[in-house]
């Protein structure tokens, strides 16, 4: 999904570019992932059109706090991607506040997103999709509530009735496992 | 630090994930700038979590990219227009937001400045009274003093006064008043052995203008000068005379100042004999 050729190619200078408000550099950071952006957001708000206003949301959030971000804090994307998924939590909590739809419980949510997860990973880069289908669905519920859905660990050990202790422990076995078909489809 | 054992306990992922309290995300921080291992392990991480996410990707709809610039024009335009207007308004302009917090902050200096002024004010009466009662205190610990050192030296006259007294050896003669002054009264103290003659005053009149009192001792009938009682009281009571030999009386008269060779018997105040 990014390209191949750039000026941008090195994200050091995509970095110092952004940093600079260098608006092709901006254009250049939404071209190449937005769509990443905007599928993990809508894969929290279960909604086109609030996945829209949220990726708006969020890209404007990236121009304004763009010196907040160093290396330290993991790559641009993995930096960009929190918050995302901060800014979809939040709309879906804050929504589902107004609603007053707290009666709905978080069992009830997860199979709404489970019924449209079909239709919200329609676009397939590089064949990830179908690798991923390799990863046992225990794992995959895993990450999904805790990176997607923002679970705390007291949630998880509820939600998936495993103790508070071995949360931590059951996600690090999701993500070596999701490493290893990661791994498999590099090669 | 056992490494791998951190690894293993999976706060990596957990923090890649956002999972972590703020405590524990600055534990992973600072043991990553330390442990290049664990910050490989982390960048591994977060690639896996981002490659995870990207999976998921979908088409965003085609008008958000002009939105998102759109609104980014916006932000940035005020600023813009600050540049083109003349300096004074530009002054204005940037003088009005600060107004609203200058306000506040104004308020909030004048609330300090009144409350800590009344502080002071307090504080220093306070300190003054206490500063008073303090030299007040000062002034009667050292009069206490004063009376405990003079008490001491009194109480120490009064030991020796009562040793001479409570002596065996000692023999304690009292002089009765006279027709002139029947009130008065005077005792001889007189220790026959080191031949030391005290004389303490209980009672005698002043002595009249240009007189003074003199002791004598009657002996074998004659009387004998036994010194000159002081003009004015001393702090002891009890006052040495002269030595005299064996007596068996002893009388107080009232003679001129320096004394008499022999006693004017109608000036006789007290007499007692042994």
């Amino acid at each position: 999904m990014v390209k191949s050729i750039s000026k941008y190619n090195d994200e050091q200078t995509l970095v110092l570019a952004l940093k600079a408000k260098d608006k092709h550099a901006f254009s250049y950071l939404y071209d190449n992932y937005s769509d990443a952006l905007f599928g993990v957001i809508n894969r929290i708000v279960l909604s086109d059109e609030i996945a829209g206003d949220v990726l708006q949301e969020v890209f404007v959030k990236i121009w304004k706090n763009i010196d907040n971000y160093s290396r330290e804090k993991g790559s641009i994307f993995t930096w960009m991607m929190n918050i995302s998924r901060n800014a979809a939590i939040d709309q879906i909590r804050s929504r589902q506040y107004q609603n007053e739809a707290q009666n709905q419980s978080i069992e009830d949510f997860v199979n709404d997103i489970d019924k449209t997860e079909q239709t919200t990973s329609q676009v397939d880069h590089i064949g990830l999709k179908e690798v991923l289908t390799k990863l046992k669905p225990e794992h995959k519920i895993l990450i999904d509530k805790v990176y997607f859905e923002g679970y705390t660990h007291e949630e998880i050990s509820q939600e998936l009735d495993m103790p508070l202790g071995t949360v931590k422990t059951r996600i690090r076995a999701a993500m070596q496992h999701l490493r290893q078909i990661l791994n498999v489809q590099k090669t | 630090m056992n490494i791998e054992a951190y690894i293993e306990s999976g706060v990596l992922e957990s923090y890649a994930m956002g999972l972590c309290d703020e405590a524990e995300q600055m534990d992973v921080e600072r043991l990553c700038k330390i442990y290049p291992e664990l910050q490989v392990e982390l960048d591994r991480i977060q690639a896996d979590l981002a490659l995870y996410a990207q999976s998921h990707a979908k088409k965003a709809p085609g008008h958000i990219k002009q939105a998102i610039f759109d609104e980014i024009e916006s932000i940035e335009k005020p600023v813009a227009k600050i540049k083109i207007h003349s300096k004074n308004e530009v002054f204005q302009e940037e003088e009005k937001p600060s107004i609203f917090n200058n306000k506040w902050l104004i308020a909030a200096s004048v609330t300090m400045f009144v409350l800590s002024s009344i502080t002071n004010v307090i504080l220093y009466s306070k300190w003054k009274d206490a500063n008073q009662q303090m030299i007040a205190l000062n002034a009667e610990k050292s009069l206490l003093a004063e009376n405990t050192k003079h008490n001491q030296v009194k109480m120490d006259l009064m030991k020796n006064e009562m040793q001479i007294i409570s002596s065996p050896e000692v023999a304690k003669v009292m002089m009765k008043g006279m027709v002139k002054s029947p009130e008065s009264m005077a005792m001889v103290y007189w220790n026959k052995n080191t031949r030391e003659v005290f004389v303490e005053v209980k009672k005698l009149p002043p002595p009249a203008e240009g007189m003074q009192y003199q002791l004598w001792a009657i002996v074998d009938g004659k009387p004998m000068d036994a010194g000159m009682l002081p003009m004015e009281p001393t702090d002891s009571s009890l006052i040495k005379m002269k030595d005299f030999g064996e007596a068996q009386a002893f009388a107080i008269t009232q003679e001129k100042m320096g004394g008499s060779p022999s006693p004017t018997m109608t000036e006789m105040l007290v007499m007692g004999g042994i």
